[in-house]
Order: C-alpha cells, then structure tokens, then sequence
C-alpha cells in the first residue's frame, strides 16, 4: 500500500492489504454502477437492437445486485476496519489508514446509490420524446469516469501525488454540469411541455455532479493518509485549475444541433 | 548548542507551558562508547513527557541524567548543559537535587521496612517534619495523593514487601512525592504490573501532572498515548523527533519515527 517497509508482523501486512484489495472491488463495482446507469440515457440500449424492455430490465437487475453487493462489501470494510483498530491499536499511518478506508468505503457506497438513482431517472425517460437529447449525459459519463479510474489508481497506492489529477477532475464535473442546468433550463422555457421529462433528466445530472463530490472527498481522505495533512491544491495550480473549468465551459450543447420534437 | 527545529523540541506557541528541564548538547559516555549524541529538547512544567524509542536508544540513559544518577555509574561521562528552572545540575549538590526529583524504578523497590517507614524514612532523613505529629500528615497526604491511603490505612505498620506489586509501586511513588519534589522520573513504572494495576498507575500519573513534572520512559506506545501530553522518540542515542503526543502517533514528521510506532523497525 506504501513504499515503506513491511511491518516487523507481516501479519498486519496481509490485513492491510485484505483492506485495499475490499475497497479496490468496491471501486471495480462502483465503475460498472457508473457504466451501466449512464448507459439508461443512450438511445441504443433503449432500442430494439439494445434489448428494449427485456435489456433493460436486465441492467436493472444487474444494477441492484451490485448495490446490494456494495453495501455487503461496504458493512465488511467498515467491520473488519473495526477489528483492526482495537487488535492491532495503529498508530500515525497505519491509524489514519484504517479510518480513511472506512470514510473510502461509506463514499463508494454513496457513490453506488447515486448510481443506481441515475439508472431510475434512465429507465422512467426510456420513452420520453427528447431522449435524443438527454444523450448529453455521456459528456458528464466520460468525465465522471475518468475521475473514478483516477480515484480507484489513488486507492491502489495510497499514492498522494496522483490525487490532484484526480482532485481536479471534479471541477469538469461541475462546470459541464451547470453549463447542462443553462441548457436545459432555456430548452424548458421554449419547450413548456418537457418540463416532466427535463426536471427527471437534470436530476440524473445532478446525481453525476454529487457523485463526483463524493469521489473528491475520496481523494482527499486518501491524501490525508498518506500525507497526514488536509489537502489542499498547490496554490501555483489554482489558476490552472480555474482555466481548466473554463476550457469545459466550452462546451457545445447537443440541443444546438439538434431540434426537438 | 544545537538550535531545537520543529523535528527536535518547539511547543507550540499558543501551548507553550515555561520549560522545567532544558537540555542543550547533551553527551553521554560509558568509557569510549557514546551513548547520547547531542540531546537538544525542554521538558515543559507540570506536564508528562514521555520517551519512546526501542532498547539502547539512550532513552533511560538521559533521564538519569535529570538526576545525576550517572554520576554513581564509572567511567560514565556527561557533557553539554542540563538545567532544572534554569540551574545547571552539575553544578547543584547530588543529594539536594535528588531530594528534588524523584524516582521510580522499573520494578517496585519498596525498602523491607514498615509500608509507614517507607514514607516517613526520607522525610527523617531530609529532616521535612518537625515531630511525629507532622510525619505522620505528610506520610498520609503522601499515600492518600498516590491513590493508597483508603488500602492499607489499616495496616501501616505491615511490611511493605507484603502488598501486592501494583502497591508497592504506588507505595514507591508516595515515598517519592513525600520529599514534595518538583520532578518525578519514571523509569517503565508499570513493565511489571497487570493491567488493573498499570490503570491506577497510570490514572496516577495524569493526577500527579496537576502539581509535578513527570518524565516517564515507557517502551508501551500506548501507554505513552494515553498518559503523556508529549512525546520524545531517542534512536542510537539521538532525539529524532518530538512534540505534542497527538501529532507524534498521528502525523509523525519524521519517516523514523513513523516507522518505529507503526512497527516497522525494532
């Protein structure tokens, strides 16, 4: 989990590492949640080709075994984090550790419900009139995704340096979501009689933008045990960083390709 | 003098407390063989500092130099500055600097006298009462500030050695502070006592810190995190690290020190 050495009881070692390899499968589960609850939005699998009825109740069911086998891995973590704490009394590293895999664990968790959320908003717009349109969630898709993977490679080696990229990513995140809520918003106000269909859809973009809040807390949780010190960006990065926002701001709607019905 | 950086000894400013012991360039050697290299570091008033660091770090050998008990060991030699409230103890009598701090060993050495005689015997000797009327109060005062009193009340005039372990080195601790000194040592007072015993001791010692500065080497890092508000780590005879006991066991500055507490050197 670390460059330093081993511990002089290798056995603690062994545990340590059954910890990581239990938060590394919740974020494996978690990245399917992510994959699969987006993919709700996609034409395709609302098609005939992608399944229609059948598939999707199938991603359903998929989908809640996985929640259901989160919050089973998720009350294991928290259990075994437990048993660790009073057998083997950590201290410095090892201390922070342990209490930040229990926080890593409740955030993927929380991660997973917003997923299976996102995949509800998926499945009650399958035959909405403007489901062409609420293709867009792909962009926050990608986005979210890479900030997983970036979480999850932070997770493998309790390594510090890489929390940035990952940090960072969150503000994509945010800064396509409210250039969506602008879209969206002005597409309501032409279009009174989406409304339904709109409110379900930005509440499924909303369930994106938490879920990347929660995938920073991560980071920074896991930048607090390797560093032992609050995260914070490298104050020379913070005009990048706002640049980088900006640059997503960029982005080009779908609706001003695209007519609606 | 080595300046004390943050990794060696700086209270915070907000918690600075006036520094009891302070310690510049301190050396220690047994014959040809240096002990401590250096020692920089203040112990602040009416607190519990504890040192921590694996066998033959110089851990012990620099608490007895708080009380010149060097000095009775040959061909050991002390170098540097070593100041209790600002007065070199080299140059203060041995007898009266001791009567100033004291003691308590690894194992409970209670004299084979009566539990009373115990800890009347240093108040006779340093000639603290003026007649048995006051003996027999500070003997009292100093059983009942030891937790002991309500114990052997009754039976002050058994023999010592017949209590129990944890009693005798809480008798050991009251024949202590019956010189009403300013410093108590501790030299891994409760390494041969049960948990129950290693409690009251160490419930004890977070008492006594209301009035006295403790300094207590301790190889049990728990116990070091429970009772100390600072915490000292020596390695092959250098302070590497020390600070406020919550920063050392959580956010340890020092790679060292983070690899002694989390059992990763020996």
């Amino acid at each position: 989990m670390s460059d330093d050495p081993q511990h002089i009881n290798h056995t603690f070692d062994e545990e340590l590492e059954k910890l990581n390899d239990m938060l590394l499968r919740m974020g494996s589960l978690v990245a399917q949640q992510l994959d699969a609850a987006t993919a709700t939005f996609s034409t395709e699998q609302n098609s005939k080709k992608g399944g229609g009825v059948q598939g999707r109740a199938k991603t359903m069911d998929e989908i809640a075994q996985r929640e259901k086998a989160l919050n089973e891995l998720e009350q294991r973590v928290q259990e075994f984090a437990i048993n660790l704490a009073a057998l083997r009394q950590p201290m410095a590293r090892d201390l922070r550790t342990i209490i930040v895999a229990m926080k890593v664990s409740d955030a993927f968790e929380a991660v997973g419900d917003h997923c299976a959320s996102i995949a509800e908003r998926g499945r009650s717009l399958a035959h909405s009139p403007y489901r062409e349109q609420f293709g867009d969630i792909d962009k926050l898709r990608t986005s979210a995704a890479q900030m997983l993977q970036g979480v999850i490679e932070c997770c493998r080696a309790w390594d510090a340096t890489r929390a940035l990229k990952a940090w960072q990513k969150d503000r994509h995140i945010n800064a396509l979501h409210d250039a969506l809520l602008k879209d969206f918003s002005l597409f309501m106000a032409k279009k009174p009689e989406s409304i339904a269909s709109v409110v379900d859809f930005l509440s499924a973009v909303k369930y994106v933008e938490r879920l990347g809040d929660r995938l920073k807390s991560i980071v920074e949780a896991l930048h607090y045990a390797a560093e032992g010190e609050t995260f914070a960006p490298p104050p020379l990065k913070q005009a990048a960083l706002m640049a980088g926002a900006r640059a997503e701001k960029g982005y080009k709607s779908s609706l001003r390709k695209t007519t609606a019905p | 003098m080595t300046t004390p950086d943050k990794h060696t000894d700086k209270p915070a400013a907000a918690k600075r407390q006036r520094a009891k012991i302070r310690a510049r360039a301190v050396n220690v050697y047994y014959g040809d063989k240096q002990a401590l290299f250096q020692v920089a570091l203040e112990v602040p008033h009416k607190q519990v500092t504890a040192l921590i660091g694996p066998s033959g770090c110089g851990k012990s050998t620099f608490l007895r130099c708080i009380n010149r008990m060097n000095d009775v060991i040959e061909g050991c030699r002390v170098e540097g500055e070593l100041t209790i409230d600002g007065e070199n103890v080299a140059t203060l009598d041995p007898v009266a600097l001791r009567a100033r701090i004291g003691m308590v060993f690894q194992k409970p050495n209670p004299f084979p006298k009566s539990i009373y005689d115990n800890v009347a015997y240093g108040v006779r000797i340093h000639a603290l009462a003026q007649n048995r009327k006051e003996t027999d109060e500070i003997v009292r005062q100093s059983l009942a500030r030891a937790g002991l009193e309500q114990e052997v009340a009754s039976r002050l005039n058994d023999s010592a050695t017949a209590l129990s372990g944890g009693q005798q080195q809480r008798l050991c601790i009251a024949r202590a502070i019956a010189l009403q000194p300013d410093i108590i040592l501790m030299d891994e007072p409760c390494s041969s006592l049960d948990p129950i015993a290693t409690a009251r001791i160490e419930n004890l010692i977070a008492e006594l810190s209301q009035n006295y500065t403790i300094v207590i080497v301790t190889h049990s890092m728990q116990q070091a995190a429970r009772v100390s508000h600072r915490t000292v780590f020596f390695h092959l005879g250098r302070v590497v690290e020390s600070g406020e006991t919550t920063q050392i066991f959580t956010t340890p500055r020092r790679k060292q020190t983070e690899r002694y507490i989390t059992g990763r050197i020996g």
